[in-house]
């Protein structure tokens, strides 16, 4: 009997799990990415508070992060941490600055090629276009009413920082719900956007640190 | 940033053999003695500390959390990851030996690794085996070894733990552990070398 119940359990959770999420068919990948590309095209800002979630395997809890981000398309990014401490990094014009409880600091990233990249990552993941196929290898999964798309990496220099990103849709919005960036050791860091709000105007000083 | 850390920490090989005198501690009077003194502040298994990190290496400044739990008897488990979440490396230390689980590749030196895992041996070290000691004031100042490293272990007697640990000597010594500093009226704890322009400053943050 104990042996059915189990077997039974396990059906059920393998099942359970298959149903959670299921890949797309090569119809649905390019529905949904038209969708998410078009809808991309249209934003010029955006505006979003979010709880950033850090997972190590060793520790009993995640580590849990809170504060707000601004977006202004092409190239001004402010990501302002306000839980557990201030902190706030803000990208403009080819420059990076810090703003450390109070204590402030200027990086002149000029042309080094790294920080765009970061750049263009944190860009491309929040407003959600990132199917850049020369790089990453992009898999598409249905959950729901929500779209995954995941992607790894082809170059050797992510890959050694990220294994593979995770984009999370929620039905009938133009940007992600949520982020998952694993690294190599398989701990993650899971970014929950909330109260996200498109196309508001945004002055350049909002970008100030 | 990491790559001017990485080049600043090649330089300090010149500085690498410096020590210093620390003029607040004695240099002699001590008597023998035969004890294992236990710093308490890490020794609790499964116990989760979690700091808001600040490094500072020569002029330049990087800041992100550090992790460090004690997993069991042997080993606790030191991980910096960057304030955006990702892992700059993550160690498992133990008294005599650490492996590395992860480091990021613009920090993956063997000698980066080898100062930052003796440090966080020391700076994590539970019993702490000593061969002299002195009193002084409220402090009770003890010299040792732990694994292989000279040491000199500080006291406080009203606060009843360990207040800092000296890697070297007090006539030699290369850096020191502190656990019971303030700044700004916050606990902090600290790891500075004497011997490069090294800090690290850690505030406990007190979860919600």
């Amino acid at each position: 009997m104990k042996k059915i119940l189990s077997a039974l359990l396990f059906l059920a959770m393998t099942t359970g799990a298959m149903a959670q999420e299921k890949e797309m068919n090569q119809v649905e990948i390019t529905t949904f990415r038209k969708e998410v590309i078009a809808k991309t095209k249209e934003i010029t800002s955006l505006s979003t508070d979010f709880i950033q979630y850090k997972h190590l395997s060793f520790m009993s809890k995640d580590i849990e992060s809170k504060g707000s981000m601004l977006l202004q398309i092409p190239n001004k990014l402010l990501w302002k941490y306000s839980l557990p401490f201030e902190y706030s990094i803000a990208f403009k014009d080819n420059k990076i600055s810090i703003n450390d409880q109070g204590k402030k600091n200027k990086v002149d990233i000029g042309n080094n090629k790294k920080f765009a990249k970061i750049n263009n990552l944190i860009v491309g993941s929040i407003s959600g276009n990132m199917f850049d196929e020369k790089e990453f290898k992009i898999s598409y999964f249905k959950s729901g009413k929500r779209s995954i798309a995941k992607l790894i990496p082809l170059s050797k220099d992510i890959l050694q920082y990220i294994s593979q990103i995770e984009l999370y849709f929620d039905e009938g919005q133009s940007t992600v719900s949520e982020v998952k960036l694993i690294e190599p050791s398989a701990d993650y860091t899971r970014i929950v956007f909330k109260n996200r709000q498109t196309n508001i105007k945004l002055n350049d000083s909002s970008f100030s640190n | 940033m990491i790559r001017v850390l990485v080049i600043s920490l090649c330089v300090l090989f010149t500085y690498s053999c410096k020590t210093v005198q620390l003029a607040d501690l004695p240099k002699q009077g001590f008597l023998p003695t035969e004890q294992v003194v236990e710093n308490s502040y890490f020794a609790k298994i499964g116990e989760e500390h979690i700091f808001r990190a600040n490094i500072t290496l020569f002029k330049n400044e990087l800041s992100g959390l550090i992790v460090i739990k004690r997993i069991d008897d042997q080993q606790h488990r030191v991980v910096l990851t960057s304030d955006f979440g990702n892992t700059l490396f993550d160690f498992s230390i133990y008294s005599d030996k650490y492996a590395v689980n992860y480091a990021m590749s613009d920090i993956n030196k063997k000698f980066i690794l080898s100062i930052l895992a003796r440090d966080f041996q020391l700076f994590t070290a539970t019993r702490l085996p000593v061969m002299k000691k002195r009193s002084l004031g409220d402090e009770i100042v003890y010299l040792g070894k732990y694994n292989k490293l000279k040491n000199v272990v500080v006291w406080d007697n009203p606060l009843a733990r360990v207040s800092r640990l000296v890697y070297g000597t007090p006539k030699k010594a290369k850096a020191v552990y502190n656990y019971t500093e303030s700044e700004d009226g916050k606990a902090i704890l600290s790891i500075e070398h004497y011997n490069f322009p090294m800090r690290i400053k850690l505030i406990p943050l007190v979860e919600e």
